[in-house]
C-alpha cells in the first residue's frame, strides 16, 4: 500500500463540491488526476484525496485553429485526437509519444502533468513554448497564461485546473521538442521546447524552453533574443545554442552531471531549432 | 479505513472491501486474480497491466477506489469454453513463454493494442509494448504472436 496515512476519499461529480471538499478537508487533502505520480508520491503528509474523475473534463476540442484540451484529457486520448495531430505538424503528438509508456498515457492527465510541476515533465516546456493559456476554478473561473502557473508567486491551493488551451498560431509559425534520456521511456535527462515566428524580415518571436536541468523548466531569454531579428541561419541557431549553454543553471543528479547536462542544453536548443526550421520550410525530417 | 467499491472484474460485477490506500494491483490479486504480477511496484515494468474499461493501464499506478464503478479484465476472463484466447495460444505456438512473469502484462497490452488496430505494423507492436519488460525473451517471439493473432483475426473476419 502506498499511501498509508489516507483517510478520506471524494469523487465529487461538480466543481463547486469539489473545491468545496477540497478546503474542508485541510492541510493534508489533495486533489488527485489519475493519480500516477501521487500514489507513487507515497507521501505520508496525504491524508485525504477528492478525485477529479467525477467532473468530466476528459476532452479534447479545435476551437479555430486553437486546442482546447480538458484536464483529466489522457496522454493518450490527447495525442490520438486529431486535434493535436494538426497542431503545428503534430508537435504535441510528438511529444506525448515520447512521455513513458502506452501503460502510462492511456492514465496519465495533461492536466495532472502540469500542476504536478515535476522538473522532468514534458508536457510544461512545450506548452510554454506553445504559449498556452490554463482556465483554474476556485469558486469562480479564472483564465491566464500558462506561465502565471510556475511563476514564484503561483498560489494554486484551492483551485482546480480545468481547461488548457494552446492558441491558433499564425502563419509562419513552428515549434518542436527534443529529449535526452537513457532508455526510451525514462524520464528526461534534459528537454527543449522551442517555438519560431518568422515573417520576411525574418524571425520575430522566439520561446526557447529547457527542462529537467534537473529542475523545473524554465525559459531562456538571452537564447530568445538571439533569435529575433535574424534569418535562423546555421550561425544564428548556434549563436542561441551557446547563449542557451552559458544562461542555463545545471545540476547533478543520478542521471547525469551539470557538465554533462550544459553539453545538452547546447545540442537540444540547436537540434529543436532546426527542426523548427525544417517544418517551416516544409522540409520533413 | 476500508470502503466497499464496484468492480466489473471480468464481466462479473462484485462488491469488493478496499483500504483507501490500496493500488488496484494489491486488490485484484486479493480477489484471486494472480495473472496480475506484482512486479516493480513504480509503473516501470508492466507485469501488472491489466485492462481498465478497455485501456492497458499499470494496475500498481492506479488507486483501487479510483477504479469504483469501471471494468477491469485480467488474464483470468480470457479463455472462453476451454480454450485459450487466440492470443494466449500464438504465444505458446511461437514459443514467446520462457519464466513467463511478463506474459499476463504483454497480453493486455497486445489485446488492448489490436482492440483499436487490428492490422498492426511490427514497429506499432513494439510501441504497444514499450512499457512491458521482458527479461527473457528479448520480445521477438512475442511481437511475432501479436502479429499472428492480427493475421488469425483478419482471417476470420473476411471468412
Amino acid at each position: 500500500m502506498q499511501l498509508t496515512h489516507l483517510r478520506s476519499y471524494a469523487r465529487p461529480i461538480d466543481l463547486e463540491s469539489a473545491v468545496e471538499l477540497l478546503s474542508e478537508g485541510g492541510r493534508g487533502t489533495r486533489l488527485m488526476a489519475a493519480g500516477t505520480d501521487l500514489v507513487l508520491s507515497g507521501s505520508d503528509e496525504i491524508t485525504g484525496l477528492v478525485d477529479l474523475g467525477g467532473l468530466n473534463l476528459a476532452y479534447v476540442e479545435e476551437r479555430d485553429g486553437a486546442v482546447a484540451i480538458g484536464a483529466m484529457t489522457t496522454f493518450t486520448e490527447l495525442l490520438e485526437h486529431p486535434a493535436a495531430t494538426g497542431y503545428l505538424d503534430g508537435v504535441v503528438v510528438e511529444m506525448l509519444r515520447r512521455v513513458g509508456s502506452p501503460l502510462l498515457r492511456n492514465v496519465a492527465t495533461v492536466g495532472g502533468n502540469l500542476v504536478r510541476k515535476q522538473p522532468w515533465s514534458d508536457v510544461i516546456p512545450l506548452f510554454r513554448a506553445l504559449g498556452a493559456s490554463v482556465t483554474l476554478f476556485d469558486g469562480d473561473v479564472r483564465s491566464g497564461p500558462i506561465d502565471d502557473l510556475y511563476a514564484e508567486a503561483a498560489h494554486l491551493t484551492g483551485a482546480i485546473l480545468t481547461e488548457i488551451v494552446l492558441p491558433s498560431q499564425p502563419v509562419g509559425t513552428a515549434a518542436a521538442f527534443w529529449k535526452f534520456t537513457r532508455s526510451a521511456v525514462d524520464i528526461a535527462t534534459l528537454n527543449c521546447a522551442a517555438l519560431i515566428q518568422t515573417e520576411e524580415s525574418g524571425c520575430i518571436r522566439a520561446r526557447v524552453f529547457v527542462g529537467a536541468t534537473p529542475r523545473l523548466a524554465a525559459a531562456v531569454p538571452s537564447a530568445e533574443a538571439a533569435l529575433v531579428g535574424t534569418d535562423l541561419s546555421a550561425a544564428a541557431i548556434a549563436t542561441a545554442a551557446r547563449a542557451a549553454a552559458d544562461e542555463v543553471p545545471t545540476g547533478d543528479d543520478l542521471r547525469a552531471t551539470a557538465a554533462y547536462r550544459t553539453r545538452l542544453v547546447s545540442v537540444g536548443v540547436t537540434r529543436c531549432l532546426e527542426d523548427a526550421k525544417r517544418r517551416l520550410e516544409g522540409v520533413t525530417s | 479505513m476500508k470502503l466497499m467499491i464496484a468492480l466489473t472484474i471480468n464481466g462479473i460485477q462484485r462488491s469488493v472491501e478496499v483500504e483507501l490506500g490500496e493500488t488496484l494491483l494489491e486488490v485484484l490479486r486479493r480477489e484471486g486474480m494472480k495473472s496480475v504480477k506484482l512486479g516493480c511496484d513504480t509503473g516501470d515494468c508492466g507485469a501488472c497491466a491489466v485492462l481498465l474499461d478497455g485501456s492497458a493501464v499499470n494496475s500498481c499506478m492506479v488507486l483501487a477506489v479510483a477504479a469504483d464503478g469501471k471494468d477491469v479484465d485480467t488474464v483470468e476472463g480470457l479463455e472462453r469454453d476451454g480454450h485459450l484466447h487466440p492470443m494466449q495460444q500464438a504465444m505458446v505456438d511461437a514459443g514467446a513463454v520462457q519464466c513467463g512473469f511478463c506474459t499476463p502484462g504483454i497480453l493486455m497490452s497486445g489485446i488492448d493494442l489490436l482492440s483499436h488496430n487490428p492490422d498492426p505494423t511490427e514497429d506499432e507492436v513494439k510501441e504497444a509494448l514499450g512499457g512491458n519488460l521482458c527479461r527473457c525473451t528479448g520480445y521477438v517471439k512475442q511481437v511475432d504472436a501479436i502479429l499472428a493473432t492480427a493475421r488469425l483475426q483478419a482471417g476470420e473476419t473476411d471468412a
